[in-house]
């Protein structure tokens, strides 16, 4: 894959995410995260990222929407909201007053903070855009510049490694059980389905002790436990491009930051 | 005189084992040696090699006598990382040993850790690439590379560190044989052109391509080396004092017709063997009974006295993956009542993906598809269903046990169906007596030998008292007395009609050879050969062009048939029984 982005500075790349990641935290207005959510998805087109790495999204929806709703029937109190006129973000749709709790709203600012929250979820496809567009030796060369420690910078590469490998395990475990009459799906009690699980907990735990065994193994031999610095191979260039961007999305970062502090820009 | 590796008085036993791993080891080898390291599953091989870069007993503890010198260095005086210059290691499974997404970055990784400046790390990669054949393949995913190239990329994932030294543990055990035939001649080029010293360790099932490399073998048996030296004197020696199973089967054969083909050494390959026979087979009368078309041996008899009848039949499949991948072209087959079937060919031909649709893991991504086992659709019924109509075993026991005693692990599934405690018991006790399990009832399946994991795993299915069974890579990581054992418990239960057909995937042709009836070969999604292993295996063209060696006994028939010798022998047995009668005619 060579897209613009691919072609950036993992350096570059760590800058565009770190302040789309630092605005998507501090702008809880949808008309500002709407924005933002539009250039990640722009980036995101650019880049070329795998649609099918979304579908673990509505799991996290259906995960996180409630609980934040839930959560914004505390939040009633205007002493909460900045920017929004009072009248409008204490209007409230439903009330119930629970023993203990005491009064529930559902408002029309806890509903903007619901939004706002939920809207963090768009830190996934941020991540997603780094990792995919920047190969594990760059995110190692990047932390080693860091001056990250050297076990964690391999540690980290490792990793990519690592999870692909218990995947892989997993499913087998999974499909072997299967046909051993094994079958999850028709226990709904949650502690008699984690006590059903045991048949995958302890090859997995095997399987991971085994893989990280083996991996450890492998880069002893290879030399992993030297004192001497890693030499990286790639030795990246920073081009115009990289510069143009880190100048726009610095600004980008600083000014919000300026606008949020000052004005208070990004909050409800 | 320094010795690149001079191994004295080498003991090692395991912390927390109740017998020694290795025993008294002495072993000395020059530069430039390629040795074979040969020895049953659980010898001691690994414990071995990872005693040369100090793994052993550095990072497995335990008790450690003697002395290892790798180039005149104690390797208990220095740490692993600091070996790596002289000695690499290859493990057995590629996919452990690459860490990075692309085939440059991994080569580097070795070189990187020590601080290689740059220019010199780039030489190196360059250089290692070059060595194993890998130029072109730089940006390559190393999840795209095949078997074969996947281990050439752990190979030169060590060359690159530059050792003087390479050991390989099994490397070609889990390889198909495109990937077994290309690490082996990338290891032969490495000690021409780089003056490498290769030590490499094999279990038997892959005997006959390892020491056609090598100029020495040890024979490693219980921790004990007992042989050391030149092929021809190691294995003459060894089969003379009958220890089976070990050597190639060229040299078998000549041990088995020493009385008639008296031979100072045997010979280790076909062209050896062939030369031997040739000025006798010349002159011998060759009866046309000897041989076939019909030709029942007992180890590969069709199951007489049944009826055939299909037990699988299989109607136009195709399997596409979500990737795009079409890894099932359009398959049919049928199996039929006391069939061994044979699943072959090269890695990503399909023969998993296959397997796996006809007990439902997978279904057809094609519409007309048909898959009937015994009259179960498979394709529809539910998993519950199916596994007491066939069944099938995964290759690595470790990814599915999971109980505190035998009787758990294989009472599992008939639990989980809800059959009552008094039939759970006496099932066990059947299954238990036809797979030889009974006297580890008791035991933890964990701290048992391999081969006992496995045939525990397929106790575990077989209780469920599937008709069918598919067994995947049943025979990776074992010797041929443990094949004989797990393998042949299995035939056997066909035979009794206990089982009506069983399936094997496999990389193994002497297996393939020994125990099936049938073989399906597949190629790129297709079944492109189907039949007897002997109508099979005399396709010499077409096999070539799959890259698929036939046993060697039946290489050595092809190559003496022009006179008179049946071509179409698959067994030591079957080729020994007609020289005997050549040599009692000529006689």
């Amino acid at each position: 894959m060579n897209t613009p982005l691919h072609r950036l500075h993992a350096i570059t790349k760590s800058i565009i995410a770190l302040t789309l990641l630092a605005l998507l935290v501090i702008w809880m207005d949808y008309r500002f995260f709407l924005a933002l959510d539009l250039v990640i998805i722009l980036l995101y087109a650019v880049a070329r990222v795998p649609i099918s790495w979304l579908k673990i999204i509505p799991a996290i929806l259906v995960t996180i929407f409630p609980l934040t709703l839930l959560l914004s029937t505390f939040l009633y109190s205007p002493l909460l909201f900045r920017v929004y006129p009072l009248e409008e973000v204490t209007r409230t749709f439903a009330e119930l007053s629970v023993p203990y709790f005491g009064i529930l709203k559902l408002t029309y600012g806890g509903l903007i903070w619901t939004a706002g929250m939920t809207n963090r979820f768009m830190a996934l496809p941020v991540f997603f855009l780094f990792v995919f567009t920047t190969p594990v030796s760059q995110i190692m060369d990047l932390l080693a510049r860091l001056r990250v420690p050297k076990g964690m910078v391999l540690a980290v590469g490792a990793m990519f490694k690592f999870i692909p490998l218990l995947v892989s395990s997993f499913s087998t475990t999974i499909a072997a059980q299967k046909l051993r009459g094994w079958d999850l799906s028709t226990v709904k009690n949650p502690i008699a389905k984690a006590r059903k699980a045991m048949p995958l907990l302890v090859p997995m735990l095997r399987a991971t002790s085994f893989v990280a065994d083996e991996l450890t193994l492998a880069a002893e031999i290879r030399g992993f436990g030297s004192s001497a610095r890693f030499t990286p191979i790639t030795e990246l260039k920073f081009r115009k491009m990289d510069y143009f961007m880190c100048a726009v999305f610095s600004a980008l970062l600083v000014s919000a930051l300026v606008l949020y502090i000052q004005y208070g820009a990004g909050l409800i | 005189m320094t010795y690149a590796v001079e191994v004295s008085d080498l003991s090692f036993q395991y912390r927390g084992s109740s017998r020694p791993t290795l025993r008294n080891v002495n072993l000395k080898i020059e530069e430039g040696d390629i040795v074979g390291i040969i020895g049953p599953t659980e010898s001691g091989k690994s414990t071995l090699l990872m005693t040369l870069n100090g793994i052993v007993p550095r990072y497995f503890p335990g008790d450690f006598k003697g002395q290892v010198l790798v180039n005149g260095i104690n390797v208990l005086d220095h740490e692993t990382h600091e070996l790596a210059n002289n000695v690499g290691i290859v493990l057995q499974k590629p996919d452990t040993q690459i860490f990075f997404p692309t085939v440059r970055d991994d080569v580097a990784f070795g070189p990187s850790n020590l601080g290689t400046p740059l220019h010199e790390l780039l030489r190196r990669v360059n250089f290692a690439l070059d060595a194993t054949r890998l130029r072109g393949y730089e940006e390559r995913d190393p999840n795209t590379l095949s078997g074969g190239e996947q281990q050439s990329l752990a190979i030169a994932g060590i060359l690159a560190m530059r050792p003087k030294i390479m050991a390989f543990d099994e490397p070609i055990a889990m390889l198909d044989p495109i990937g077994k035939r290309k690490v082996l001649s990338v290891v032969e080029e490495l000690v021409k052109e780089h003056n490498l010293t290769v030590i490499i360790a094999e279990s038997g099932s892959d005997i006959e391509q390892v020491v056609e490399v090598t100029n020495k073998v040890g024979i490693l048996l219980d921790g004990d080396l007992i042989a050391f030296g030149s092929p021809r004197d190691i294995f003459t020696g060894i089969l003379k004092k009958d220890i089976q199973g070990l050597s190639p089967a060229v040299a078998e054969l000549f041990a088995k017709l020493r009385e008639h083909y008296p031979v100072e050494q045997f010979p280790i390959t076909v062209h050896e063997a062939f030369e031997l026979l040739y000025d006798h087979v010349k002159t011998a009368q060759i009866s046309p009974e000897y041989g076939p078309p019909s030709w029942p041996m007992e180890a590969v008899s069709p199951r007489e006295g049944r009826i055939a009848e299909p037990v699988i039949n299989v109607r136009r499949i195709s399997h596409t993956y979500p990737t795009g991948l079409q890894a099932v072209k359009d398959v049919s087959f049928t199996v039929t009542n006391g069939e061994v079937v044979g699943l072959i060919g090269q890695n990503g031909s399909g023969k998993t993906t296959l397997a796996k649709h006809l007990v439902g893991l997978l279904k057809p991504t094609n519409r007309d598809a048909m898959i009937d086992v015994k009259g179960t659709d498979v394709i529809r019924a539910p998993i519950s269903k199916i596994v007491k109509v066939i069944n099938y075993t995964f290759q690595n026991p470790d990814e599915q046990l999971f109980c505190d005693n035998v009787f758990e692990e294989i009472a599992f599934g008939l639990r989980q169906l809800g059959y009552p405690e008094a039939q759970v018991e006496e099932k066990f006790q059947r299954t238990a007596e036809l797979l030889g399990l009974s006297q580890y009832r008791d035991q933890v399946p964990d701290a048992l030998p391999t081969h006992i994991k496995k045939l525990v795993t397929i106790a575990s299915v077989l209780i469920l008292e599937p008709r069918i069974l598919v067994l995947d890579e049943p025979t990776t990581g074992l010797d041929k007395s443990r094949i004989d054992i797990v393998v042949g418990h299995l035939v056997r239960l066909v035979d009794k009609s206990t089982l009506d057909s069983l399936m094997i995937i496999t990389h193994d042709m002497d297996t393939v050879a020994e125990y099936c009836n049938k073989l399906l070969v597949m190629s790129e999604g297709r079944i492109v050969l189907e039949g007897t292993p002997r109508e099979v295996f005399i396709q010499r063209d077409t096999l070539e062009k799959l890259s698929i060696t036939p046993p060697q006994i039946t290489q050595l028939a092809s190559s003496l048939s022009e006179y008179g010798i049946p071509r179409d022998l698959l067994t030591v047995d079957e080729m020994a029984k007609i020289l005997e009668k050549t040599a009692m005619t000529k006689r």
